[in-house]
């Protein structure tokens, strides 16, 4: 007998059957399937996903897939992480719009994929690097909603923050 | 992604249904995924939810936010909502849990706590995005008091359930405990499953990755190392009431190991140190005395089990060998002097035909040495059998061996004469060094017996004296048993005390070489046959020159003993050489038979002077006395004395005869033609009537006295180079420890001597009672 | 820009506002006259990097050539800076009302944002270059109405997602974090208004501090002494236990507790005058006074390192090489030598790269220790106060406390041992923290 498979329920009620191991990459997935199945699976077991569409869902078990064996850093040094730099193959991964970007994050958010998230967050930071404020407006498509006067009031206090 | 909006009351009443199955409220059915995954989904998404402030506030976020700290916002987050929803539910659950169906409190405690932590890790994972991004900005902001989803559980527990029932519930789990004490039949998990849950319990609000014991060590263990003395002060003082010792101590092992396994099953490390010093306070050390009191029997006995016994219970309180070791000490004293006096007694009374072989009186060397030995034995193996050879044992019979080797009615029965054991002792070495002694004698005596012995010994400079001279007449003498065992019982001794120890002796073992060594040279060079000359180093041997002896040698032999000089002359150039005519001796080929003699000739053991003297009667056959003394040249007493046995053994006719007539000087001594004697060999050495004994004696104690005197003055000398300046008690008490290995100094000694630097002006007396180097 | 520090990026050049070289070209002006504002920009870079020998003789050269260049310069250059400023940071680049930007509480106004969305930008609500908008003038009737774009779906993320976000920007570029945070309210919430980017500035700073009084305790220490008397520090390095002295605000904590800062250096330029000197190539009469220039420069590293340099050399040719892992500046000509005759090579004094240690106290003091210094028988003691630049910059200057050197024991038998040499602070000036891009926390 082949070992149990976790199918996973997309929003648009598409399944998705993959390894144990896959699945496992979500946390959130991984406690669900530990606290149903305290004994371990014994069959193919069901996981509704219904805040992800199916496209979505397909993009994020894609990346579970590529990194099956991929062992990741602990927990503990989340600045090592953060300023660990992107893996080739995520930035590969990461190349679609800024709505499937988007919806990765989140995904990876609600499915609690720490080093997809992470690795979203950098895409993001990098979108965001080396630009000027009305560059950045340009980027998000947003409108300088300050007065004059609070602009200069918020730059006065904090911009010397960001030496160290 | 849509979702509708909900308020946070909304939430709730979505995700309730699922927490009820999670905590396994209503007859516990369990939760499926479905209910799983969408009460995560609701929590993550009133979490993540964006608007809210609009749609469920009103008006009244921004109200709030005006003019308030900026880091009080998070309170109005959805986190804040939800966390204060959980925690009202939670203290609800708890109120409500059902207790009926179950025998005690502490069985509905145990179940319904395995079930919830159960549960309560369940709702950790449910609400895993709330505690990772809500509760850790709340923590980490600096409000303690917020928890993550599990501790959360865990301190509702804490409030809700445990601290209204915590004194039933101790009660209970304490008169479980004595009943399995009182060996009935309880269910352990019950104990195990409820001390674990105090364990959790303590939680830590700075840090909660971290245990600490508050709940456990105020709660329980407090109460229960109480309870634990009080059962077993009762216990033992009732069953010390009706057994014996015996039986309580083997009672207190099983009790001991009892608890440990009772430890290992339910009770954290924390408290085995405490439980244990309980236990043993109670059952041992408040019962000690009367263990102690029991000692002397069973070593009496010889009862190895139970003093062991003893040894493995007391070592396990604070200074509770102490007592026995002093016990030991003083009865191995106490058994020693019994026996020796005993052995001196059976040989004053000639009981014993063994011990009387010694001579009349006296102790036999062998006996008496064995016997030091055999207390020796009995008792390390007691050290080694019952005290586990614990160094304060050790001590103990070190220090009770040391004080009756040196201190009993057979070697010191006066205390103002030194002690006899280290002469005593040299002589069993001799005895089993010699080349005579017959093997069946010295089969049991051996180097071991020697050191172990010799470990105790007090003087080790008297020692050192008499077994140096006795080994310089083994050597000069050539009687001993064999050079190898000689070097190894030196390099034992030099092993057990010093290099320095030793020194002499191994320089005379080197003198033996190198004489042999020239000796092979001279009859290699076909000078000299038939002599065998030792060259000893002077003070290293322990003879000097007695002009007494003087002689003139003999004119056949000049030409020998001069070259002997001469060649060593060229070796060592400068050395002088003087000839010890007292110590050597000559066998000597004589002709004075017949020819139908029963012997064609006889051989004959001589002295030096006697050779002297039956070398003259080569030239004729009858001298006067005058003639004879002036021709051998010895000073007439001494003269006289080797004279005498060629008298007695009928070499000579001697006329006018009779002793009173010996030294006139025109008495004439006329040599046989031909001499009658039962053997062919005559030794007329041991008839010279010697009056030197005395004289030796005295040498010795000398000696000693004036190396001891040297050792003193060497290590104060050493000392005061070093510190320039010290008080006199500081340099008492720096001395006496050095002299230990060798001697032991007594204080009047080293004043002596200080008293003698100060007249050499090595050091002077300063104020302050104190001392100074002059360099 | 007054008083603002200014970035320098790896290459050591500074970029400074008016050397754009993309700035368009007057053409009314003479060849002469752009020469002479080219000049006078020049002169400004060197008296901004403090070099006030050269900006005073390059001044001279651009009013040789045109008596009135600095009106020049200003009417010429400062609406183009105006205009550039503008491109870069968007339409509230105006005229500013001083007396209303006094009166905002800025904790406050940033608090108010909390539910503030992003607003998309509107093609139909230009603003023009007078702040009067094109919709009144027009009055819609002609103009087509474009259409509204939403804001980019990123936007939406939830806070914790920017969150972490923002600690990716503050970790590796904190100048991202701050573009960021005034592209508009709602980002100026998330980025400056909740707490989080200041604790996480807060653990950034002062994790990395050396602070003296720890490390007076756990020298007192005995050997091997628990874990539990290490954690129970004088200063704790749990901040959250000190944020109660701060009204419970880390943003509060950053800005009232000195921080020494890593990712850039500090700089000192002193300029004096020696009288009677002539510069060999000066065409003028009278010229009595020389004005000379050199610069302290201090870099420092979290692992309670540090390195010093003194030199007359400017900071495009120090920067770069100021680091622990060299020994002087001129350190990459002297591994790139193929000479072996090299170890000849006397490293000039004003080249040396000394190195050191240093400790914080709590209340901001500096204690910089050098042993091998530029005399070999002395230990150097430095002390600085932490303060602020401008009232605005935050820890950004360091003023000088004390300056001395004691004797070491240089024998067996050495009296003067102990001896204290204290130097005088009249002519230190204090020093300013520059950001350097290619600065981490240990290269």
């Amino acid at each position: 007998m082949s070992e149990p498979k976790v199918i996973m329920v997309s929003s648009d009620e598409e399944r998705f059957k993959v390894d144990q191991v896959v699945a496992e990459k979500s946390v959130t997935i991984k406690n669900m399937i530990r606290d149903l199945n305290p004994d371990g699976l014994t069959e193919d077991f069901e996981v509704p996903v219904s805040t992800i569409r199916a496209n979505v869902l397909s993009k994020v078990l894609e990346w579970c897939e590529h990194h099956k064996t991929t062992v990741f850093p602990d927990e503990d040094d989340e600045d090592a992480k953060k300023t660990a730099p992107i893996e080739e193959w995520d930035r590969t991964f990461f190349r679609v719009d800024q709505e499937m970007l988007y919806e990765i994050i989140l995904a990876a958010n609600f499915l609690n994929i720490t080093p997809l998230r992470d690795s979203g967050c950098k895409i993001v930071a990098e979108m965001i690097r080396g630009k000027s404020p009305e560059e950045l407006r340009k980027v998000f498509n947003i409108t300088n909603d300050f007065t004059a006067e609070e602009e200069a009031a918020i730059r006065r206090e904090n911009e010397w923050a960001e030496d160290r | 992604m849509p979702h509708p909006q909900r308020t946070v009351n909304e939430t709730w009443d979505f995700v309730k249904p699922g927490l009820d199955c999670i905590l396994g409220a209503n007859n516990d059915v369990g939760i499926t995924a479905i209910m799983y995954m969408s009460c995560y989904t609701a929590i993550y998404n009133h979490c993540t939810d964006k608007i809210q402030g609009n749609s469920y506030m009103g008006g009244k976020a921004g109200a709030r936010n005006l003019g308030t700290d900026v880091n009080n916002n998070s309170y109005i987050l959805p986190g804040a909502e939800l966390y204060n929803k959980l925690n009202q539910y939670l203290v609800k659950f708890l109120e409500e849990l059902p207790r009926d169906s179950y025998h005690s409190l502490l069985e509905f405690y145990v179940r319904k706590w395995t079930r919830y932590t159960i549960g309560a890790r369940y709702l950790n994972n449910v609400f895993e995005y709330m505690n990772k991004n809500w509760v850790n900005k709340e923590r980490s902001d600096g409000r303690r008091e917020v928890y993550d989803v599990n501790t959360l559980c865990l301190i509702k527990w804490k409030e809700e359930m445990f601290k209204p029932n915590e004194e039933a519930l101790i009660n209970e789990l304490m008169d479980l405990i004595e009943k399995q004490r009182n060996n009935e039949i309880v269910d352990t998990s019950l104990i195990s499953a409820a001390v674990k849950s105090l364990v959790f319990l303590g939680i830590d609000p700075q840090d909660l990755k971290k245990t600490n014991l508050m709940v456990y060590v105020r709660s329980f263990e407090q109460k229960f190392l109480e309870q634990t003395k009080i059962y077993y002060q009762n216990e033992s003082n009732q069953f010390l009431a009706k057994n014996n010792v015996i039986d309580y101590m083997i009672k207190c092992e099983t009790r001991l190991s009892e608890e440990i396994s009772r430890s290992n099953n339910y009770l954290e490390d924390h408290t085995k140190k405490h439980l244990s010093d309980a236990l043993h306070k109670v059952l041992i050390e408040d019962h000690s005395q009367e263990i102690y009191n029991e000692f002397i029997q069973l070593i009496e006995r010889n009862e190895t089990v139970h003093i062991q016994r003893m040894y493995k219970l007391l070592v396990k309180v604070p200074r509770g060998l102490e007592p026995l070791a002093d016990s030991l000490e003083n009865y191995i004293k106490d058994q020693a002097d019994q026996r020796l006096k005993q052995l001196k007694a059976d040989s004053e009374s000639g009981a014993d035909e063994l011990i009387k072989r010694g001579g009349a009186n006296t102790v036999d060397t062998k006996v008496y040495v064995h016997t030091l030995i055999d207390i020796y034995n009995k008792y390390r193996e007691v050290v080694s059998n019952a005290f586990n050879n614990d160094v304060k044992f050790i001590k103990a019979l070190d220090n009770a061996c040391r004080h009756y080797v040196n201190k009993n009615v057979i070697a010191s029965p006066n205390p103002k004469v030194a002690c006899k054991s280290p002469e005593i002792l040299a002589r069993y070495a001799d005895i089993f060094l010699k080349k005579s002694s017959k093997d069946l004698d010295i089969l049991d005596m051996n180097a071991d017996n020697l050191m172990i012995v010799f470990k105790y010994l007090n003087d080790k400079d008297l020692f050192e004296s008499f077994y140096r001279r006795q080994l310089a007449i083994r050597l000069i003498t050539d009687t001993s048993k064999s050079e190898e065992l000689e070097a190894s019982l030196l390099q034992r001794l030099k092993d057990e005390n010093s290099s320095e120890y030793t020194a002499k002796m191994s320089k005379m073992f080197s003198d033996m070489k190198a004489s042999e060594d020239l000796r092979v040279g001279l009859r290699d060079a076909g000078a000299v046959k038939d002599f065998n000359p030792l060259i000893l180093a002077q003070s290293m041997w322990p003879f000097n020159h007695n002009p007494d002896y003087d002689l003139t040698v003999a004119p056949i032999l000049q030409d020998q003993f001069n070259q002997v000089v001469e060649k060593y002359g060229t070796k060592h150039n400068g050395r002088q050489l003087t000839w010890l005519w007292n110590h050597g001796r000559a066998e000597l080929r004589a002709n004075v038979t017949k020819k139908n003699s029963k012997y064609p000739y006889f051989t004959f053991f001589v002295t030096n002077t006697q050779l002297m003297i039956l070398m003259a009667f080569n030239e004729k056959n009858s001298y006067t006395f005058k003639e004879l003394h002036e021709i051998v040249g010895t000073p007439s007493k001494i003269f006289e004395a080797q004279l005498q046995p060629f008298i007695s053994y009928k070499l000579f006719e001697q006329v006018p005869e009779g002793e009173e007539n010996l030294n006139k000087e025109d008495t004439k001594f006329t040599i046989v033609e031909d001499y009658k004697s039962k053997r062919q060999k005559v030794s007329f050495i041991s008839a010279v009537k010697i009056t030197g004994t005395k004289q030796e004696e005295d040498d010795t104690a000398k000696e000693v006295d004036e190396a001891r005197r040297n050792f003193l003055s060497a290590c104060i000398v050493r000392i005061m180079k070093s510190r320039k300046t010290i008080q006199h008690s500081d340099l008492i008490n720096e001395v006496l420890p050095q002299t230990a290995n060798r001697f032991q100094a007594k204080v009047i000694d080293v004043k002596k001597v200080i008293d003698h630097l100060i007249e050499k002006l090595y050091i002077e007396r300063i104020e302050n009672n104190s001392y100074r180097y002059l360099s | 820009m007054s008083g603002g520090t200014k970035v320098i990026d790896s290459s050591g050049s500074s970029s400074v506002l008016t050397t754009d070289n993309k700035e368009p070209v007057n053409e009314s002006l003479s060849e002469r006259d752009h020469q002479a504002i080219a000049l006078f920009e020049q002169a400004i870079e060197k008296e901004q990097s403090g070099s006030m020998q050269d900006a005073v003789g390059l001044y001279r050269q651009a009013f040789k050539l045109n008596d009135r260049v600095d009106s020049l310069y200003r009417t010429e250059r400062v609406p183009y800076a105006l205009k550039k400023l503008k491109e870069e940071r968007g339409k509230n680049v105006r005229r500013v009302d001083e007396d209303q930007v006094k009166k905002i509480d800025v904790d406050k106004l940033l608090a108010s944002f909390i539910h503030h969305d992003a607003i998309p930008y509107d093609p139909n609500n230009t603003e023009d270059e007078d702040g009067m908008t094109i919709k009144f003038v027009n009055l819609g009737i002609e103009e087509t109405v474009k259409q509204v774009e939403p804001v980019s779906p990123l936007i939406n993320l939830p806070d914790d997602i920017w969150y972490h976000i923002i600690d990716i920007m503050i970790l590796t570029t904190p100048e991202s974090w701050f573009n960021f945070s005034i592209t508009c309210k709602k980002h100026a919430y998330l980025g400056l208004g909740s707490s989080h980017s200041w604790r996480k500035m807060c653990n950034l700073a002062y994790n990395n501090q050396i602070y003296e009084e720890n490390k007076l305790y756990l020298s007192s220490l005995p050997l091997g002494a628990s874990i539990e008397t290490r954690e129970s520090l004088p200063i704790p390095t749990d901040l959250v236990q000190i944020l109660p002295q701060y009204n419970n605000s880390y943003k509060h904590m950053l800005r009232e507790r000195p921080f020494v800062k890593f990712l850039g250096c500090y700089i000192s330029i002193v300029n004096y005058y020696i009288e009677g000197g002539r510069s060999e190539f000066s065409n003028s009469w009278a010229n009595p006074v020389r004005s000379m220039t050199y610069y302290r420069y201090i870099r420092f590293y979290p692992d309670g390192t540090c390195v010093k340099v003194l030199t007359a050399l400017e900071p495009n040719k120090v920067v770069p090489y100021l680091s622990k892992k060299n020994k002087n500046l001129a350190n990459t000509i002297l591994d790139t030598a193929v000479n072996a005759n090299t170890t000849s090579y006397q490293i000039k004094e004003g080249q040396r790269i000394y190195h050191g240690t240093w400790t914080v106290s709590v209340e901001g003091e500096i204690h910089i220790t050098i042993d091998n210094g530029a005399v070999p028988y002395y230990i150097f003691h430095y002390f600085y106060d932490i303060k602020p630049l401008g009232g605005i910059f935050k820890h950004n200057k360091l003023t000088w406390g004390r300056y001395y050197a004691i004797r070491k024991k240089m024998g067996p038998e050495d009296e003067r041992e102990g001896e204290v040499v204290t130097f005088p602070l009249k002519n230190e000036k204090p020093f300013k923290f520059s950001r350097v891009k290619s600065y981490k926390l240990d290269n």
